[in-house]
Order: structure tokens, then C-alpha cells, then sequence
């Protein structure tokens, strides 16, 4: 794996006029595509950028044509109908709490269920790694009745664990760490096994280290995919402070007779948006960094 | 002896005094609302979703402080989600609030308790006999009913004094032809004073259809039969059918009807660009009412009630719909299911009713509920067009209304997008709802 | 034979106790509710669990021969798999490998920028999209006004982007990509960090140019990273519902009905969940199929 990042050389040797001519032509192609993607991203972020305008818009200003890009009376009633009487701190609590079991959970069972996977040979393995493979194929309408009279006769319903506990297994994050398990080099572990490393050793002072891209990879992932989980949380939860922020925003916008609020709808879409733009943020460095998914072995 | 006598005395009245606090067993009762009372007129400190249900059962723990209430409160895509779920599972609620086109199929399945056997029969005397009628399934009575709201159309007609139309708005019988209000709507278009679309609907969902199905109504034809079998082969369904498509085909109905939300509709009436659009006293007391004091109209606004217009030798009566109560059947102890009756008829007791439907704008199920918004004169006028004109049949307890309900907005769709003819939309809607009811 | 067998139980025995954290909870909470969903598809199934009888294949029958939107959904959901993976796959490698060589600081910006509709949940970013798109009040529609569009395409009159059957599709499948290109893209940049330079300089000195390296070099490298990304897009984009649930319902006129909508507004909404859990164990066939040729070729590239 290479420790430093590859950069494209820029030093080529002066005096070569064939070899400058031709790299000053890519040169302006090259501007000439990274401006367009950076059109292609401030498009990607129209949305977000008008969901947050929209938060300060009421309704007779966020329906008008042509549109008030920036409201020229901003409001906070959006906000404060958000904040003010309604648990919304609680259910960002929850939500943290849910989206970072789930990825806690996620992490340890896609990496010792991915590195079996992908480093080990036994009996079933391929029937077990398609069986979780293909809980990733069906929806999860499915099996959200029989999962229901489970969580009855367990009492888990308005509890963390009951909307932890079927995200216990990430498919996503096992398929992701089983391709970068088989990207190690075999010699690496047979190297430490020679050396008298216990199976428990070999994966606590190897295999972990060796794949802490991919644990932050999957920890981020696992984290949005709990975030993002609506319909189980929704059904799960019958008691208005066990929401989580998604699900309590959406009830927070309908409001009577199918009509919808657009400008407290946008202040909640804002609000749950910002902490999940801060963990991205935050944490993106862990990650960004080389998780190769079986670059090596090409 | 005396002594005796005093023990003896002492000892009765403390019998009596704890018999009636041993009785008293903790009780938990679930109870689910629908959101149909959104910002309720006389009560605005309740401004979200089941706050004022929270409130009624509050009232409720206070006057039995053994009886604990779980209120939760399910927005309509929720209801249509959260429920059958529960069911299917085999926890639904103690009581739901919902409206009779999906209470009774609950009740069709089954899953509801029989209140004919519960309630006091003074209660059941005191609803609408016509109501109690429309909630029997199979000779059950599967939910209580507690209001109904009626669909009727709404005229913007300060729009039409302003274009000097105004006697083109029917205000004296409230009763007007297609004819009549072909010529109203090309008139207010053709007037150049901002209205594009005369009438404003959505076919984008089945949330829509009565503003829709009225016209085929008022044709005389039908989309529930009485034996509920369906009406698409009709061919006064379709004549009402083709007069809805020659309007929206000359842009008398708003072009983006196929995709529009209800707030697309409600801001094309408040802005002017429509001056026409379905609702009943909710609409105009509610939405409307509300929409000016939060400022969000812009124009003008004398709103009044008339009903659909009807093709010649038809009579439009009006769309009404029930709200109920049903409890699920969850196999729970006498002393429990008296409770639960005990607070399904506190929360549905006269003065509840009147509270509810006064803050609603709606039309209650008790008659000793009276009418509630008495010095209200549309109240009035419309309970007396109901009574004049009769009610249209909407089919919300005939099995499979879901179903059917939501086959149809694909085909009017299309029938506006010049993809199909009105005759082709009735003729795969018949099959269709026939695949559906074979079922 | 049995011998054998358990030889190799034995010897794998370690892989046996790295699997259970995984298989344990898996087995409680997802194969054994996802059993009994699925044999829910030989059901008639409603509200009422005491009324579930057995009908053996009649939903299936129903499904395949009578249903009038159920053919349409599959045909839609193929659409959008063909419309949004190929799509985001080819954006993805563009945008890696041009932004790659920028400094840290720079990549945030893109990458924040790509990861931003992944981290705004579905449910949101569909609400601010069909405000987006309205016809009467939309941005879109104000952007291209402004921008002279509406009078090439439409004669100056509003478009009515999720009201057209021509447009609704293609409008919701633009959505999906929106959110579909973080995930890769930091994959794909991840697996470009993974390729080493001397390969690159090697090339170069072979008298390679950019152009020729990354045909010869990069593209065949990031292979198995780039058939990991078409097997996951491929299974996200065929479970495609979110969109369709908030922005259009299916329509106008069915033209974005969905597998996964159908088994939302029948099997759920509609209670019957028999049905649905037939529409379901459907998907999963065609879904497996496509999975195991893309899995086929990207097991090959591994071993």
C-alpha cells in the first residue's frame, strides 16, 4: 500500500518543447473539466443551500414567482415552531444514539465477519456471505411485520436496542471489508503466524491496524444508514420522545389536511442535517485515506 | 353490645370506602388520532399535531387517576403505515381516530370490536341514524362515529365582482349547471384579472378525488354503486368525466393539476390565479381562515359555499364523510374494555363533539350535539343543502375502497396528458377495479 | 467424505468464531423475520392475522399475469438502474481522478460538496427537490427562465418537470444520482491513494502521456474498487422508493411507478401483505441475478 499519495509529476524536464506543448494542452483541458465539476458540485449543493434559505421564508414568500432567492424578511418562526415545545434535542439525542450503535455494531461485526470472509477458507462460506448479501437486496418493508412481533414479545418497542438490533449486521459493511481483507497481502499473516501469533493476536495486532481505513469507511456509512432509517423508526417508536430527528421532523411538517409548511418544513430538514454534516466533516480524514477494496491484486 | 354495634358500623363504612378504591386496578389505555384537527379556531394554543387529543385525555387521567392514556398522533401517510402494521403484528391501539374509508376495513377484516354490545343504548339513539347505518359492517357496528365533513365547492366571488362577474356566481339557490359554469369559468379566465386557472384541483393523489369525483356526480354518474360494486362503466360517468377534460384541456383547470400538492391548490386560491376550488366549512373556516390571518392571501377574498354543478335534469347533492372511533379487538378483561368505552365515550360525548367540531368546522354525530356554529350562516347553509340536495354516495365502507381509490389518479393523469381518452381511462379503470375486488 | 468434511469444519473453526458476532444477531434479527416475510408471499394476508390462509402461487400468478402497474414498475425500476448506475459511475471516475491531484484542502470542498445530498436523509432532499421542480413556483423552472431555457424548450410557458411523463423519470432519476455519487467517489479516491507512484513514473518514462497512463494504469487498477461500486449502486438503485413516495406517487400515469413503490402502497398501505412479499421475493430474483454476473466478474478480478 503506498503511504503517499500519488501527484501527478509536474517536473517535467525543461526544454522537451514536444512533451511542454502537450502538457500545456492537458494542462487547459484540465481546467477546462475541473470547472466542470465544480459547476457539477455547487449544483449538488443548490438543494441544500435553498432548503436553508427556505428555512427563513414563510409560507406566502417560499410559494412566491418569481422565487425571493435570499427572503427579503427573514423570519424565525420556521425555528422556533422547530425548538420551542417540541423535543427536538431529544431526538437528535436519540438519533445519535441509534445511528452510533448502529455503527459501533456495524464496525465490530463487518470487520471479524469481512476478515473471515475474505481471509479464511471453512465450510459455508459462501452460502453465509450471500445469505447477508442478500438482506442488502431485498427492502425492508419485508420483514418489518415478523420483526415487529419480535420486538413485541422482546418489549422493545420505544427502546434503543429494539431499533439498534436489526441493524446489528451492516451487509454493506461486511461486503466492504471483505474485499479489503482480500487486498492483504496472505504473506503479512503468515509472516506473524511463523511468528507464534495466536489467531486472537493476529487479529488484534494485524489485521485491525491494517484496516482502520476501512473501519472508518464503514463506521461513517453504517452511522448515515442509521441516521437515514425511517420506516422502522417510525413504526418502532409510539412515544413522541423516541423519535428520532428524521421521523419527529416529518411529523413536524404536516400540518392538517395533507398541506405542507414549506418553511418549517426546510428548518427541519436544516436541523437534521447540520450534525450529519459536522460528522462527515469531522471525521472524513479517518477514512479518506486509502481503503482500497482490493486495489492491489488487480 | 353498643360497642359491638360501633365496630360493626366501622367496619361497614370502611368496606364501603375501600371497595370502590379496590376496584380502582391501574389501566393503561393506547389511543391513536388521526391529524385532522390542525389549528383549531378557538384553541390556538394548540398548534401540532395531537395536542389537543393530549389535552382531552389529560382532562380524562385527572378525573381517574388510575387510568393511564398514551396518546400518539399519526400524520396520514402514518396512519396508512404505522396501523395495518400493528395490526398485522397484533398490536394495534386500544382506540384510533380515523376517517370510515379506512376504519371500515379494518372493520371488513374483522379486527374491530362489535360496540353495538358496548355502548349504552341512549348513545347509539343519539347518533344519526344515517351514520350508525353507514358504520354497521356485516351487523357490527365497527367504529363510533364522532363527525362528518362535507365537499362542496368553494367561489372566490370578491374575483368575479372585481371582473363585474359577480352575478355569474350562483349566490341565490346555490345551484348552478354545467352550462352555467362552463360560461362562469371561460368569463373570470377571459376577464384579464389574474385568474388563470378558474378552478383549481389535483389528480397528482387519491387526497384530491372528491374535488374530481364531483363532477361525475354531478353528471349523474357514479363511482360507487350503492351495492358497491363500481360505476366506471356508467355512461354518465363517463359524460362527467369528458366535461372535467374539456376543462382542464382549455386550461380552466390549472396546468400542473397532475402533479400539484393540496398546497399548490390552496396558494393558487389565495394568490388569485384560481377562483374556484372543492372544500366544505373546514376549508373555508380553516384553511382559509387561517391562511388570511397568517397573511398568506393576497387578494381579495369573499369566499362562498355553492355546490357542484350538475348536467341539466341531475341534482349535485354534496360529498360527506365520517370521522370515527373504532377499537381494535385485543382480547383485554371486562374491567378493562369498560374503560376503554369509558373513555371512548368521554372523548366522544356530546360536549366533546362540540368542541371538536366547532374548532374543525365539521358537523357532528350526536344530534344532542345540536349545531354547534349556530350564528355561522354558512354552517347553516350547508347543513341546509344537505338536507335539500342529499349526500353522493362515496363509497368509504366498501371493500377494496382503498384500492380502487388509489387506482384511479394514473388514469386521470393520463387522461389529461392526452394519453388516454376518457373512455379508455373508464374502460382500464373497470378492469382494473374488477382484478381489485376479485381479489 | 464426512471425515473430510469435518476436518475442514475443524480447521476452520477460528473463521466459524469470527463469523458468530455477525451471524448470531443475523440469524435472530433479520434471516428469521426475513423467512417468515417471504413465506407471507404464499398467503393471503390482510390486517387480520386469524384470516392468513394459504393460497400457494395464486399471488405470484396474480402478480405476473393479471397485475396492470406491476409489469410497468419492473420496467421503471430497470430504467432507473440503467439510467443512474452507468451515470454515476462514469461522473465518479471523472471527478476522482480529476480532483485526486488536489491538495487536501481543495478535495474537502468536492467531496463535502458530492457527500452532501448522501448525508441530507432521502425523506429531506425529495421535499426540497419538489419544491424544486414545482411547475407554478419551482427554482427550476426561474433558473431556466432566467437563463433563456424555458423559451428554447417550451415556448416560454413553465415546465412542468414531475407533471410530464417524458421528464417525471428522468427529474426523479437525476435525484437519485444526486445522492448516489459520494459513496463512490470517495471510494474511487480512496482506491486511486492505493495505486502506487513508481508505477506511474515507470509509464512516464516509457514515454507514457496522462492520457495513455490512466487507460493502462489507473483504470485497470481500480477495477475491483469500481465493480465493488456497480455491485452496491446496482442493488441501492433497484430498491429505488424514497423518491417516488414524496415526490410523484407513482405517477403521472404510472410513469414512475417502482418495484419497491408497489410493495409500499399494495403490500403495506393496501395491507395486503402476502402480495407484497411476492412482489419482493421478485425483486430479489432479478436483483440476484444481476448481482451474481456483476459478483462473477468482480470475483474473477480478486483471485
Amino acid at each position: 500500500m503506498a503511504a503517499t499519495a500519488y501527484k501527478p509529476s509536474n517536473s517535467l524536464l525543461p526544454g522537451d518543447e514536444m512533451l511542454r506543448r502537450r502538457y500545456l494542452a492537458g494542462r487547459w483541458l484540465r481546467y477546462l473539466a475541473l470547472a466542470f465539476v465544480v459547476i457539477l458540485a455547487l449544483i449538488l449543493l443548490i438543494p441544500i443551500v435553498w432548503m436553508i434559505l427556505g428555512s427563513f421564508k414563510i409560507q406566502r414568500v417560499a410559494l412566491a414567482y418569481p422565487p425571493e432567492i435570499i427572503p427579503s424578511n427573514p423570519v424565525m418562526d420556521n425555528w422556533e415552531r422547530l425548538l420551542i415545545g417540541r423535543p427536538s434535542m431529544r431526538w437528535l439525542l436519540n438519533s445519535l444514539v441509534v445511528a452510533g450503535g448502529i455503527a459501533i455494531f456495524g464496525v465490530i461485526t463487518s470487520t471479524c465477519a469481512g476478515y473471515a470472509f475474505g481471509k479464511k477458507d471453512f465450510p459455508g462460506r459462501t452460502i453465509f456471505f450471500w445469505m447477508i448479501l442478500m438482506t442488502m437486496m431485498l427492502p425492508r418493508q419485508i420483514y418489518i411485520i415478523p420483526l415487529f412481533v419480535l420486538m413485541k414479545s422482546l418489549g422493545w418497542f420505544n427502546s434503543y436496542q429494539g431499533m439498534i438490533a436489526p441493524y446489528i449486521v451492516y451487509p454493506f459493511g461486511v461486503f466492504l471489508m471483505r474485499q479489503y481483507m482480500q487486498s492483504i497481502p496472505d504473506e503479512l499473516l503468515e509472516a506473524a503466524k511463523m511468528d507464534g501469533a495466536s489467531e486472537l493476536q493476529l487479529f488484534r495486532h494485524i489485521v485491525v491496524p491494517l484496516s482502520r481505513p476501512a473501519i472508518g469507511a464503514i463506521a461513517i456509512f453504517a452511522f448515515m444508514a442509521g441516521w437515514n432509517d425511517y420506516l422502522w423508526q417510525l413504526v418502532l417508536a409510539t412515544d413522541e420522545l423516541w423519535l428520532t430527528l428524521p421521523v419527529g421532523v416529518a411529523k413536524l411538517t404536516a400540518s392538517g389536511v395533507g398541506s405542507i409548511d414549506i418553511g418549517v418544513s426546510m428548518a427541519g430538514a436544516t436541523f437534521a442535517v447540520i450534525p450529519m454534516l459536522l460528522i462527515f466533516l469531522l471525521f472524513q480524514n479517518y477514512f479518506i485515506k486509502g481503503i482500497t477494496v482490493g486495489a492491489l491484486k488487480g | 353490645m353498643k360497642h359491638l354495634q360501633l365496630l360493626f358500623v366501622v367496619a361497614a363504612t370502611l368496606l364501603l370506602l375501600l371497595a370502590p378504591a379496590q376496584a380502582q386496578e391501574p389501566v393503561t389505555i393506547t389511543y391513536w388520532t388521526d391529524p385532522a384537527l390542525a389549528q383549531p379556531i378557538s384553541l390556538p394554543q394548540f398548534t401540532e399535531l395531537a395536542e389537543f387529543e393530549t389535552w382531552q385525555a389529560q382532562q380524562f387521567m385527572e378525573m381517574h387517576p388510575h387510568v393511564t392514556i398514551e396518546v400518539r398522533g399519526l400524520d396520514w401517510p402514518d396512519l396508512a403505515t404505522v396501523v395495518p402494521t400493528a395490526l398485522a403484528a397484533g398490536d394495534p391501539p386500544d382506540i384510533l381516530k380515523d376517517y370510515l374509508g379506512r376504519t371500515s376495513g379494518y372493520g371488513v377484516e374483522g379486527v374491530t370490536v362489535d360496540l353495538f354490545g358496548h355502548l349504552p343504548q341512549e348513545d347509539i339513539d343519539d347518533l344519526l341514524p344515517g351514520l350508525v347505518q353507514l358504520y354497521t359492517i356485516d351487523g357490527a357496528l365497527h367504529a363510533m362515529p364522532t363527525y362528518f365533513w362535507n365537499h362542496a365547492m368553494i367561489v372566490n366571488k370578491a374575483l368575479f365582482d372585481q371582473a363585474g362577474l359577480g352575478d355569474m356566481v350562483p349566490v341565490d339557490d346555490r345551484d348552478w349547471t354545467f352550462d352555467d359554469f362552463y360560461a362562469a369559468a371561460t368569463a373570470i379566465k377571459a376577464a384579464d384579472i389574474g385568474v388563470e386557472f378558474p378552478y383549481t384541483l389535483q389528480v397528482a393523489s387519491e387526497q384530491g378525488d372528491y374535488d374530481f369525483h364531483a363532477f361525475i356526480w354531478g353528471a349523474g354518474g357514479e363511482i360507487w354503486n350503492p351495492d358497491c360494486t363500481t360505476g366506471f362503466d356508467d355512461p354518465k360517468t363517463l359524460a362527467g368525466l369528458e366535461f372535467v377534460n374539456q376543462l382542464y384541456q382549455e386550461g380552466l383547470i390549472n396546468s400542473d393539476a397532475t402533479t400539484a400538492a393540496y398546497a399548490d391548490q390552496t396558494n393558487n386560491l389565495f394568490t388569485g390565479k384560481s377562483a374556484i376550488m372543492g372544500g366544505g366549512m373546514g376549508v373555508l373556516n380553516n384553511t382559509i381562515g387561517n391562511a388570511i390571518k397568517n397573511g398568506e392571501v393576497t387578494v381579495d377574498m369573499d369566499p362562498v359555499i355553492v355546490t357542484y354543478p350538475h348536467a341539466e335534469g341531475e341534482v349535485s347533492g354534496l360529498g360527506v364523510g365520517p370521522s370515527g372511533f373504532a377499537v381494535f379487538d385485543k382480547g383485554r378483561s371486562d374491567y378493562e374494555m369498560e374503560w376503554v368505552v369509558k373513555f371512548l365515550l368521554f372523548l366522544n360525548s356530546s360536549e366533546s363533539q362540540v368542541t371538536y367540531t366547532q374548532n374543525n368546522s365539521q358537523f357532528p354525530a350526536r344530534a344532542s350535539a345540536g349545531v354547534p356554529l349556530e350564528e355561522d350562516a354558512n354552517y347553516a347553509l350547508t347543513l341546509s343543502l344537505i338536507q335539500e340536495r342529499g349526500t353522493e354516495n362515496l363509497g368509504l365502507a366498501c371493500p377494496g375502497f382503498y384500492e380502487v381509490r388509489i387506482s384511479q389518479p394514473p388514469h386521470w393523469q393520463a387522461m389529461f396528458l392526452g394519453q388516454e381518452t376518457p373512455q379508455q381511462a373508464l374502460e382500464a379503470l373497470n378492469a382494473e377495479s374488477e382484478f381489485i375486488l376479485d381479489m | 467424505m464426512l471425515q473430510q468434511f469435518a476436518a475442514r469444519v475443524w480447521k476452520g473453526r477460528w473463521a466459524y468464531l469470527f463469523i458468530a458476532p455477525a451471524m448470531i444477531p443475523f440469524a435472530i434479527f433479520t434471516a428469521y423475520p426475513l423467512v417468515q416475510g417471504l413465506l407471507l408471499s404464499f398467503y393471503k394476508a390482510g390486517v387480520n392475522r386469524d384470516k392468513w390462509t394459504y393460497i400457494g402461487l395464486k399471488n405470484y400468478n396474480n402478480l405476473l399475469t393479471r397485475d396492470p402497474v406491476f409489469p410497468t414498475a419492473i420496467k421503471n425500476t430497470f430504467l432507473f438502474v440503467l439510467g443512474v448506475v452507468p451515470a454515476a459511475m462514469v461522473i465518479c471516475l471523472f471527478v476522482a481522478v480529476l480532483i485526486y491531484p488536489l491538495s487536501q484542502r481543495k478535495q474537502t470542498f468536492f467531496r463535502a460538496a458530492f457527500y452532501m445530498p448522501v448525508v441530507s436523509a432521502g425523506v429531506v432532499l425529495a421535499m426540497v427537490w419538489v419544491y424544486i421542480y414545482s411547475q407554478e413556483y419551482g427554482l427550476l423552472n426561474y433558473l431556466f427562465e432566467t437563463l433563456g431555457l424555458l423559451d428554447l424548450l417550451n415556448n416560454g410557458e413553465k415546465i412542468g418537470w414531475l407533471a410530464q411523463t417524458n421528464t417525471a423519470l428522468l427529474s426523479l432519476a437525476i435525484v437519485v444520482l444526486s445522492w448516489s455519487l459520494g459513496q463512490p467517489l470517495i471510494l474511487f479516491l480512496a482506491g486511486l491513494g492505493a495505486i502506487p507512484e513508481p508505477l506511474y513514473d515507470a509509464a512516464k518514462i516509457d514515454g507514457a502521456n496522462s492520457w495513455q497512463a490512466f487507460w493502462k494504469i489507473t483504470l485497470p487498477l481500480l477495477r475491483p474498487t469500481m465493480l465493488f461500486v456497480l455491485v452496491v449502486l446496482t442493488i441501492a438503485v433497484f430498491q429505488v422508493f424514497v423518491v417516488v413516495q414524496l415526490m410523484t406517487l407513482g405517477g403521472p400515469a404510472n410513469a414512475t411507478q417502482t418495484i419497491v413503490y408497489r410493495i409500499w402502497v399494495t403490500g403495506i398501505v393496501g395491507a395486503k401483505f402476502g402480495y407484497g412479499s411476492a412482489m419482493a421475493v421478485i425483486l430479489l430474483a432479478i436483483v440476484s441475478v444481476v448481482a451474481i454476473v456483476q459478483f462473477k466478474l468482480l470475483d474473477r478480478q480478486l483471485t
